[in-house]
């Protein structure tokens, strides 16, 4: 088989994906009345959205650790559109975060000479100046440290309860969106040459890859997705955004979640923003306080430790050796 | 990585079963009557949430000891319900959902960031279920141009605003502190305060209040720093070359003790020529007087809530009381969030007694027509508790100045200003 | 604004000094770094735990904080060596990431087991109080608080005698082989587990002495390690990462140039302006001032 013809395959086998993971939270959606339980779901999916977008800047070797850059500035482009000028929510949803992926353009320019650790550092150094920038200079724009309440994105009359759905399948549709996007990035003929940047950028060069192309193009598409997410975040979860959305905290969950769920995988930060949050959730709940945060803190030492390629290949080779034996068994 | 169409399956059961995992319904009962206490358990607010918790726990017990609340007639159990908002904006909006449509509660009350209580009022709005916010900030209850809104109705602000707290001490220095140190002439005054709601807010309530009475104050210098900042020295040495009369250094407990101990000791601004403070309410607390030590000696507070003294006037006389069952109960005294807090449980539940049910509306209609009854916070006056404008409270401000105590080896406070309630007068060093 | 050369000598002076506990903090980070080419972000957190020891065996036993040092700094280093053998060990050879994905999880155990024993006592921060807490020389322009004057002297030991080690001992040449060649130093005989094992422990030992010492001049709470490390981290990394000189010359430069910044624009800008000075010195040198492992 080609490399062509095995992408097309690849590609194909997302669509079931995509459609299992709609229909999936379809029915959950039909069945669960617990507010609570949407509206940690709807959390799930906005994050996750925020860790493919991190993920996708990850399959191109630019790990960021300082990814609330985006998220924020989505979330404040975002509201001040919606607020200021007028624009629907749902509009200015998608046209703030051109904002944060002409930041993560500029950024990734500016960074085209830095590996790893030099990187990493860079981008979360740009957290801390962008806050400044949005208190300080632009200050009058922001509100300063009292933050903008945000235009909320269902909103004229409907029960609350109609919103919360309203709410998670806007999140849903998204976060699988981001999902058939990050997929077909990674299998097409940019995700390999992606990945041969990730892997090696001096080899990738030579056999023709143009890497400055590729990690800017990385970098600006991660930047919008995470921006979709911090706007998304801000209308429909929080509802009022502050400076403190570039903090550290905001930049370390995507990769936590993309790390648990599996690396460079478009599956992975779904799974991993799922599984690691309910148990955080659930964790807060049966312990409470500290402790739950010491258990929490734990699970995730041990799930790198013992699983170092994240959840998803772990219930990728459980499938793979129960799949045969169920199926023999069948017959 | 490729993956076997199996494989993906797979991941998808994973994250089915995950679903179901949290499908844990919540349990409610209709028995009693239940308060959900908002504030920070985890995360770096945790210490004073616990005060808090113990406060508000101390109130519930209590109400309960003496049988409980009145509703309709048949005397009712108070549940404390406590919700964890982990000192950030999403866990207070999931902490607030949890209480409000898992937990049920009848009011929810307490919270210590401004940023935090804000992100959950939203929830507590579209529910219309009554909330007796803790943090500082007038905008619980205010517009952003500091107008009343009337889309916040069901929100009681029990808390001294940091515009109190900032006209407060712009009265301080104009009667207290500038017939001692610039007598007849404008006092020069330097700002250094933390860069946040709370610090702006401040500022903004001492600005409005030289304007508003046009007292002679003269502001050099308006100095910031990043909440959590440890060293002040940059500042200070600007300050200090502005020759400033009066230093407000304005933070939280480390921040306050830290700049201090910069200022006198490292900086050099002598304590002898420039008033220190007035300090932050937020830090009158018993673990405060043990950490700033001999240097706090002659420094002022501004005060709604003292761990030591007390002002002979009936509105304060509930303190040494409080203080000795909260001391029994936990060994220690509580700070003014603590107290916030225990108020805000006892006025919830007069409010419930009043209206007779629990239905939100009818409770919120109490909570705005509650009459102003003893409460451990020092009220100044007003018919109605809330104040019908903008429903915050006239809180009683004392300023206090520190003195070593050889024996404790502890500093301790005495109450200055305002000179109908002080029992000793400013002392220049 | 006062723009006389006294206001700036001394605010050079503070930028020196708060520079000088990023040097201290930096060495640990830098000398870990060395030998394992990884960074531990629970750095901070270690060192809010030898803080806390420190506090923990000064008031119990009544000896004064900087004997209680000591305990702490050995205990912290013995935690270190744990972490590293079960943690980071098994690690090795998988993505780089995950070792930032282990010491988050590390932030979060080590950060939350500390608030569950450091809130009930001492609530949101606490203080470690020597004899000589008031106590100051005059410089005439500034005053060293004594407590600061031993703050420096154990930074600059500590970072003169880990150079002593490194380039004029049998040990120290080890270290140096395994972190410039880790397959030829095991070729050569160098058990290069040990040597890892080894400098985790003394990287958190230092973390813990750091932490000590800062817990003496400033207010520190379990939370409050994780900005100091994450600036030691961008020293390191403005200095060249691995690289002892750098980290000195890297952690001086960061304390004067905040210093400056606050004094000149706020101290909202504190941070952002130390880290622009990371970024454009990033730019001409995409390795740091002194190449790695140098």
């Amino acid at each position: 088989m080609s490399r062509a013809a095995a992408a097309r395959v690849r590609r194909r086998r997302t669509l079931p994906v995509a459609l299992a993971m709609l229909v999936a939270g379809g029915v959950v959606a039909a069945l669960v009345r617990e507010q609570f339980v949407l509206q940690v779901l709807t959390y799930v999916f906005i994050f996750a959205i925020y860790a493919q977008s991190w993920n996708i800047a990850a399959h191109s070797g630019q790990f960021s650790l300082g990814h609330a850059t985006f998220l924020g500035l989505g979330a404040y482009a975002s509201v001040l559109l919606a607020g200021r000028l007028g624009l629907p929510a749902a509009v200015a949803m998608f046209v703030g975060p051109l904002l944060p992926a002409l930041a993560g353009l500029a950024i990734a320019r500016l960074c085209l000479r830095l590996r790893e650790w030099y990187f990493g550092m860079v981008t979360f150094g740009f957290t801390a100046i962008v806050q400044v920038l949005v208190v300080e200079p632009f200050g009058g724009l922001t509100n300063r440290w009292d933050g903008l309440d945000a235009a909320p994105l269902w909103a004229g009359g409907r029960a609350i309860e109609t919103i919360a759905i309203l709410n998670y399948l806007t999140a849903l549709a998204l976060m699988v969106g981001s999902y058939l996007l990050a997929a077909r990035l990674m299998n097409s003929k940019s995700g390999l040459a992606l990945a041969a940047i990730h892997d090696n950028e001096v080899v990738a060069a030579v056999s023709g890859v143009n890497v400055r192309t590729h990690r800017l193009m990385a970098m600006t598409l991660s930047g919008y997705v995470a921006g979709v997410a911090g706007a998304l975040n801000s209308h429909t979860l929080t509802r009022h955004i502050s400076p403190g959305i570039f903090g550290i905290e905001d930049s370390i969950w995507p990769l936590l979640y993309t790390i648990a769920g599996g690396l460079r995988i478009p599956e992975g930060p779904i799974l991993g923003t799922l599984v690691v949050r309910v148990f955080w959730e659930w964790a807060l709940r049966a312990l409470g306080g500290f402790e739950s945060l010491v258990v929490i803190g734990l699970a995730l030492a041990v799930i790198v430790t013992t699983f170092p390629q994240g959840l998803y290949v772990l219930a990728a080779r459980a499938a793979g050796w129960a799949g045969p034996r169920l199926a023999r068994r069948a017959r | 990585m490729r993956m076997s169409y199996t494989a993906r399956c797979a991941g998808a059961w994973v994250v089915a079963g995950a679903i179901a995992g949290i499908l844990v319904p919540g349990s409610a009962s209709a028995q009693t009557v239940r308060l959900g206490l908002i504030t920070s358990i985890t995360g770096p607010a945790a210490g004073t949430g616990a005060d808090q918790q113990r406060a508000a726990t101390l109130a519930v017990e209590e109400l309960n000891a003496a049988g409980g609340v009145t509703v309709g007639g048949a005397k009712r159990k108070v549940e404390l319900v406590i919700g964890d908002d982990q000192t950030s904006r999403e866990g207070a909006v999931s902490g607030v959902t949890r209480l409000i449509v898992e937990d049920k509660v009848n009011v929810v009350f307490g919270g210590l960031g401004s940023a935090f209580g804000m992100a959950a009022l939203p929830l507590i709005q579209e529910r219309g279920i009554p909330y007796i916010p803790t943090p500082s900030t007038p905008l619980f209850t205010r517009t952003k141009d500091m107008g009343p809104d009337p889309t916040k109705s069901m929100v009681f602000h029990y808390q001294a605003t940091g515009l109190m707290y900032g006209a407060g001490t712009a009265d301080f220095i104009a009667e207290g502190l500038r017939p001692v140190f610039a007598p007849g002439k404008p006092i020069r005054v330097a700002w250094l305060y933390q860069d946040s709601p709370f610090g702006a807010e401040y500022v903004r309530g001492y600005t409005d209040r030289i304007k508003e009475k046009n007292l002679p104050l003269e502001t050099v210098a308006t100095e910031r720093f990043k909440v959590g900042e440890t060293d002040y020295r940059a500042q200070l040495t600007k300050i200090k070359a502005l020759a400033p009369q009066v230093l407000v250094p304005m933070g939280f407990r480390g921040e306050t003790v830290a700049m201090v101990q910069q200022a006198v000791l490292d900086v050099g601004i002598d304590p002898k020529k420039v008033a220190i403070g007035p300090v932050c309410a937020c830090v009158d607390d018993p673990l405060y007087y043990k950490d700033l030590g001999k240097i706090g000696s002659h420094t002022t507070i501004l005060s709604v809530y003292s761990t030591y003294a007390t002002p002979k006037n009936p509105a304060f006389a509930r303190w040494p009381d409080f203080r000795a069952s909260f001391q029994k109960r936990y060994g220690v005294l509580p700070g003014v969030l603590g107290v916030s807090a225990y108020d805000a449980v006892h006025i919830a539940a007069r409010a419930i007694e009043r209206a007779g049910s629990l239905d939100s509306q009818r409770v919120i209609a109490a909570l705005a027509a509650l009459p102003v009854d003893k409460y451990v916070m020092p009220i100044r006056s007003g018919k109605t508790l809330f104040d019908p404008k903008y429903r915050e409270v006239d809180f009683y401000l004392i300023a206090q100045q520190f003195f070593w105590d050889e024996k404790l080896k502890e500093l301790r406070p005495r109450v200055v200003w305002p000179h109908d309630v002080a029992d000793a007068k400013y002392v220049h060093p | 604004m006062g723009l006389d050369a006294a206001s700036l000598l001394q605010v050079l002076v503070w930028g020196l000094v708060v520079g000088s506990i990023y040097v201290l903090l930096a060495t640990g980070l830098t000398l870990i770094f060395g030998v394992m080419k990884l960074v531990n972000f629970a750095h901070g957190e270690l060192m809010m735990w030898g803080a806390f020891l420190t506090i923990l065996i000064a008031q119990s036993t009544g000896v004064n904080p900087y004997v209680a040092m000591i305990g702490s700094t050995a205990a912290v280093g013995l935690l270190g060596v744990a972490i590293e053998r079960l943690g980071f060990r098994p690690l090795r050879g998988t993505a780089k990431i995950n070792e930032i994905f282990l010491s988050i999880a590390l932030i979060l155990v080590l950060q939350n087991a500390l608030a569950r024993f450091f809130v009930p006592y001492f609530r949101e921060n606490a203080q470690i109080r020597t004899p000589y807490a008031t106590e100051y020389f005059s410089l005439g322009l500034v005053n060293l608080r004594y407590d600061f004057v031993i703050l420096l002297a154990v930074a600059w030991a500590i970072t003169f005698g880990l150079w002593f080690v490194l380039f004029h001992t049998a040990p120290g040449r080890d270290v140096r082989a395994t972190s410039q060649n880790r397959a030829a130093a095991l070729l050569m005989g160098i058990d290069v587990r040990r040597i890892d094992m080894l400098c985790f422990g003394i990287g958190s030992a230092l973390a813990a002495l750091a932490g000590s010492l800062y817990g003496v001049v400033n207010p520190f709470s379990p939370y409050a390690g994780t900005i100091p490390a994450i600036k030691a981290f961008a020293v390191i990394i403005l200095g060249g990462l691995g690289s002892v000189p750098g980290a000195v010359l890297g952690g001086l430069l960061y304390g004067v140039v905040e210093s400056f910044g606050t004094f000149f624009l706020g101290g909202s800008w504190r941070d952002a302006i130390a880290f622009v000075l990371l970024i454009v010195v990033l730019m001409v040198r995409p390795q740091g001032i002194f190449r790695e492992g140098a």
